[in-house]
């Protein structure tokens, strides 16, 4: 009976209780289902399962397999972290649409047909932007619009492309797709446009840094764990080896980097840093091989603890002070300095630092990329790698517990839940980082890799060592870039600048022609009413009338010209 | 929300001699870094697993960690000079919500 229920049904279902309860039994309620749910998937055996006939199509609802129960063992932990983090709202939408986000990203995650994981895709686009908009400002509801239009043209995209590859080959099996290419493998394609839009694909990438940073200080650590990863899931399943992911991921480790240096948001840094890391998971999947695909599954189960535990400790700046701009901060350790302490375990961890999560992950994708002779995205990597220092293992605890000044913001440590859950994540990202066997077991294939060499562990601490001397060094020299409060133009300003610009001259341009041709036709008309009125108006000479005594003249003298023509004729 | 408070003493990591001590420390520990590249150059006890030449040069990964951190600030500052727009550049207002 439970085997035909997806996995993450129980998260969605239960979700829909969660209006009727209140204080401590709902919060038990929100901790109990992400358990229920985990117990659900542990009773599954690898297979097939929740076999549908749609129209004459089978659609094979679940598929539980190795590299499907990486991604829901951790879609999971996520899910139990996240409501543990959440427990104190009171607000009852949150919940609600996170606990049908997260069970729709677990069932996208173990979805056997096409059709299955466009529904799942979906779901997570629409239950996720209420997340957004419980922020319930101007601003948010502006981003998760764009959000939202960005997440179900996706959805569209996938439909399209799913539609166009059943037609080609009879088959919905969500497997591997092929090569994208546009001229032999239309739908296909279609279908990798679609999920390199869901992780934040170069051009593709801003609304992710435009709506992560205007969710509530909760919604983030949600969304930070599901929309993206399920999207590399979905690439490592349906186009693992496809060569183009190579560059394309490279690009996203280093070009985030240099967006991270500069923005004051520090969610939003976080945001850029998320972008990098994805490249390294996508550079994974384009190489293909098992260590490589080994290394994309590690990281992204390594990286959703780490990141949601980054974006944990600035909600919970966020919850206590009201802002996370690093220029509006300084010397919140004081006040938060366990939040502090659960926030450079995530930076040590996301800069791979030797006994934390990503040392040992990360570095399977670098030497799968050396193994594989890819050499110029090595050395892009290894960049990448130098700026995820940058940007998460410094500026993010620096800037927003430390700074250059104390700014007098004295307030109360994060409530305890946030704080429990900030602890279990940094738990896990030192397990894992000192004991990685046990994630190396649940990878997709047999791990052949070691990362406690004197020569790895040497060589990453001289790497990122030497990068924080510099750090030091610019500070001392008063080099470092200043934050600063602005706005740093991205590719976005294209949808929301420039496009809107051109739509708008147009408009007036097209007023303007339709205000000619209306001028234009107004004058035509009246020049034929004028020529109407001189022929047929009321002293036109079409309707001028003559006298019946004038008219029997003119007969009288038509008809004497006509005798005097006989007269003269004979 | 928050509120000034000095009467507390400077905390210790605030103090200017704790952050000169820090800052010696981690040269200290940069020093040290350097040292079994050195071995391995001269094939003392340490053999550097490397994938590329460029990779036993001596100190090659200090030098690229240094260099590239430096390179991203030093690129920071043009980009900063191309991309930066005022706060209010998107035209959205400048508030943000919170869930409590």
């Amino acid at each position: 009976m439970l085997e035909h229920l997806p996995p993450g049904s129980v998260l969605v279902l239960g979700a829909l209780v969660v209006p009727l309860l209140r204080g401590v039994p709902r919060q038990a309620w929100l901790l109990a289902l992400p358990i229920l749910s985990f117990a659900h998937l542990l009773s599954l055996a690898h297979g097939s399962y929740g076999h549908l006939l749609l129209f004459d199509i089978t659609l094979s609802v679940t598929r539980v397999d190795k590299l499907s129960l990486v991604w829901g063992y951790i879609f999971h932990i996520a899910a139990f972290l996240s409501a543990l983090y959440a427990a104190h709202v009171k607000d009852s939408l949150q919940p609600v649409a996170a606990l049908i986000y997260a069970g729709a990203a677990i069932a996208g995650a173990f979805a056997g047909d096409l059709i299955t994981l466009f529904v799942c895709w979906e779901l997570t686009a629409i239950s996720s932007v209420f997340l957004i908009w419980a922020s319930r400002t101007e601003r948010s509801y502006r981003a998760g619009m764009r959000y939202l239009i960005i997440q179900v043209g996706s959805g569209v995209l996938l439909l399209a492309g799913v539609l166009i590859h059943y037609s080609d080959t009879g088959s919905l099996a969500f497997d591997h797709l092929g090569t994208p290419s546009f001229t032999d493998n239309l739908g296909p394609t279609l279908i990798f446009i679609a999920f390199g839009m869901k992780c934040a694909f170069p051009f593709l990438h801003n609304w992710l840094q435009d709506a992560y940073p205007e969710a509530t200080a909760t919604g983030t650590v949600f969304l930070s764990a599901f929309t993206t990863k399920l999207a590399v899931y979905a690439l490592a399943r349906g186009f693992a080896g496809s060569e183009i992911l190579v560059p394309i991921g490279a690009a996203m480790t280093a070009f985030p980097v240099f967006y991270a240096v500069l923005e004051n948001d520090l969610r939003r840094v976080l945001a850029y840093s998320l972008n990098n890391q994805l490249g390294f998971m996508v550079v994974g999947i384009g190489i293909g091989s098992e260590m490589a695909l080994n290394g994309a599954a590690s990281h992204a189960f390594a990286h959703i603890l780490y990141k949601a535990l980054l974006f944990m400790s600035m909600g919970a700046i966020l919850h206590r002070v009201g802002t996370v701009k690093a220029t509006e901060l300084g010397m919140l350790y004081r006040s938060m300095p366990l939040t502090t302490f659960f926030c450079i375990i995530g930076a040590l961890s996301i800069s791979a630092f030797p006994l934390f999560s990503g040392f040992v992950t990360k570095s399977m994708t670098l030497t799968a990329a050396a193994a594989g002779h890819y050499d110029i995205t090595f050395f892009v990597l290894l960049f990448a790698s130098a700026g995820v220092l940058h940007h998460s293992g410094i500026k993010i605890p620096f800037y927003g517990f430390f700074g250059h000044h104390d700014a007098g913001i004295r307030v109360r440590e994060a409530p305890w839940n946030m704080l429990l859950a900030m602890g279990i994540s940094a738990f896990l990202c030192v397990a894992i980082g000192v004991y990685p066997q046990p994630l190396y077991d649940i990878l997709p294939y047999p791990v052949d890799f070691k990362p406690y060499t004197a020569s790895h562990v040497i060589t990453q601490l001289q790497l990122l060592v030497f990068a924080l001397l510099a750090f030091v060094v610019l500070a001392l020299k008063h080099l470092e870039t200043p934050e600063l409060r602005c706005t740093n133009v991205d590719f976005d300003v294209v949808y929301r600048k420039l496009l809107p610009w051109i739509v708008r001259r147009v408009g007036s341009l097209c007023g303007a022609l339709r205000d000619g041709v209306i001028d234009t036709g107004k004058s035509l008309v009246g020049l034929v009413v004028a020529v109407l009125h001189f022929g047929h108006g009321p002293s036109g000479v079409a309707a001028r009338s003559l006298l019946s005594s004038t008219a029997i003249a003119i007969v009288i003298v038509l008809l004497f010209l006509l005798l005097l023509r006989n007269y003269l004729t004979q | 929300m928050a509120d000034q408070d000095n009467t507390t003493p400077t905390p210790w990591i605030e103090r200017a001699s704790s952050v000169t001590l820090l800052v010696r420390l981690l040269f200290v520990v940069s020093a040290c870094l350097f040292v079994p590249d050195v071995l391995d150059v001269l094939h003392i006890g340490y053999d550097k697993h490397v994938h590329y030449g460029a990779e036993s040069w001596l100190g090659f990964y200090a030098v690229f960690g240094f260099i590239a951190y430096s390179f991203i600030v030093g690129a920071g500052w043009i980009w900063r000079s191309i991309v930066m727009r005022d706060e209010g550049f998107y035209g959205n207002g400048d508030e943000e919500g919170d869930d409590a």
